[in-house]
């Protein structure tokens, strides 16, 4: 019986840590793996910032073009207040939030295509 | 010996509880990505995607834009262009996509038509001078229009007449939108690939359902949405009258032109939908519906075996036949 004991313990060490291993090694990168909602703002298709609802402020993006974009986060989601682009459809495309953005046409996404900027409202969902 | 049993299947137990704890990470796992192609936005929001996929679908855009763009120097659709009546060896997948576009352009009766280049040359809707033919002009450049008289040659060469020009604007993004969701499928749990009015959903969300996917209100603000459509594998491809367009003398020219008069289609119908899995075919269809009116456009779908719905120019919803059967319309 004692025998059987002394056994028994290094067996399930081993076999634990071998499921731990393969957890661990199964996990990939995860650069979007999401705590809270999160304003995901991009240049040029590259991530410029991201803030979390939680934090509300004001976003002024500038770029050496001259191109500026000013995006409001708010404890709901986010809108593009002002650009200088010419045709001023990200102004138009109102606020995208928790609530609205499986609703909208450009779903959780505001874009703005002459300055390629892109606020997307990241809902953490279950 | 019991006891190392019991151990074994304890630890078996252990296992299985942490790779499903993994899993089930993995599924909610999302990531998104932004590009610029075609001159529009490309999004991509992944659930669960494997490592690299992303990268995979933005390398596809590039190449493809590479392959079918007018306006990159050396596409083949270029040197199509600018070939002056020889014939150009170009991609399997350019000559394949050429080949469906003379199908559906026939089906449609010419409403469809790649080889609207040369009139949509004579227009300007992105540019700010709307410029707008005049009749001498669309005179000269209305008889180039005609997919029947692409050539379609062995090994991959086609040949248009001399002043004749394709651009694949009106499939081209439904074609890569189904490349993309090859690529997804197997590699996610669930995809959303949005390419301006085509969407590609993949798979599922991460609780199980369908992805919603939102009509544009053709008559409504930037943005706006007519109604909600429940989708899982399917691609939800939109056309209408309000993507691109200016107003002169009073009078709203848009974009989506009628390869008959080379005039915006003055039809009933200011958005049509089509939600099948063929982007490509859907992309195309859509901007025929538009040129066809709302009674053509219903039977050409019929006729195809598609479903959709058709917004007329006063804001009215009409489905074909079969699409209750298939979806429940939300309005917002």
């Amino acid at each position: 019986m004692k025998q059987h004991k002394r056994w028994l313990i290094p067996l399930l060490l081993v076999v634990l840590a071998a499921a731990a291993a393969g957890w661990f090694l199964t996990q990939r990168p995860a650069p979007q793996r999401l705590d809270e909602d999160t304003v995901i703002i991009t240049v040029n298709g590259r991530e410029y910032l991201r803030v979390p609802l939680s934090q509300p402020q004001t976003v002024t993006v500038s770029q050496e073009s001259g191109a500026v974009n000013v995006i409001e986060i708010t404890p709901e989601g986010a809108v593009m207040k002002s650009s200088t682009c010419e045709n001023q459809l990200c102004v138009h495309m109102g606020e995208v939030t928790r609530d609205n953005w499986e609703w909208r046409v450009n779903g959780a996404f505001i874009i703005c295509l002459p300055n390629r900027v892109t606020v997307e409202l990241a809902v953490k969902e279950e | 010996m019991k006891r190392i049993r019991q151990a074994a299947a304890l630890a078996a137990v252990c296992c299985l509880l942490l790779a499903g704890c993994s899993r089930a990470e993995q599924t909610a796992q999302r990531t998104s990505g932004v590009g610029f192609y075609f001159d529009t936005v490309v999004t991509f929001t992944l659930y669960g995607g494997e490592e690299g996929l992303m990268e995979k679908l933005h390398a596809a855009c590039a190449r493809y834009e590479g392959l079918l763009s007018k306006t990159v120097s050396g596409s083949d659709v270029d040197r199509i262009n600018r070939a002056g009546g020889e014939a150009v060896q170009v991609d399997p997948e350019t000559w394949a996509i050429l080949k469906r576009a003379k199908e559906i352009s026939a089906l449609t009766g010419g409403a469809f038509s790649v080889t609207i280049a040369p009139v949509s040359a004579l227009w300007d809707f992105t540019g700010g001078t709307r410029r707008m033919p005049s009749e001498d002009e669309l005179a000269a450049a209305l008889p180039l229009v005609d997919d029947s008289r692409i050539i379609l040659g062995e090994d991959c060469t086609v040949t248009l007449a001399a002043g004749m020009m394709i651009d694949l604007g009106g499939i081209a993004k439904g074609y890569i939108a189904d490349q993309a969701a090859a690529l997804c499928r197997g590699h996610c749990n669930g995809a959303v690939l949005s390419f301006g009015g085509n969407i590609y959903t993949v798979g599922k969300k991460p609780n199980g359902s369908g992805f919603n996917v939102a009509v544009r209100d053709p008559q409504g603000e930037e943005g706006s949405a007519k109604c909600v459509v429940t989708v899982f594998d399917e691609t939800v491809v939109t056309s209408g009258i309000y993507e691109r367009w200016f107003e002169k003398d009073g009078v709203r020219y848009h974009h989506i032109l009628d390869p008959v008069t080379g005039y915006s289609a003055v039809s009933d119908l200011a958005g049509a939908t089509v939600i099948c899995g063929d982007s490509m075919t859907a992309d195309a269809v859509a901007t025929a519906c538009i040129v066809l009116g709302r009674e053509k456009a219903l039977a050409l779908l019929e006729s195809m075996d598609l479903e959709g719905l058709l917004i007329d120019r006063d804001g009215v919803i009409h489905t074909t036949p079969g699409f209750a059967e298939h979806w429940n319309l939300r309005s917002v």
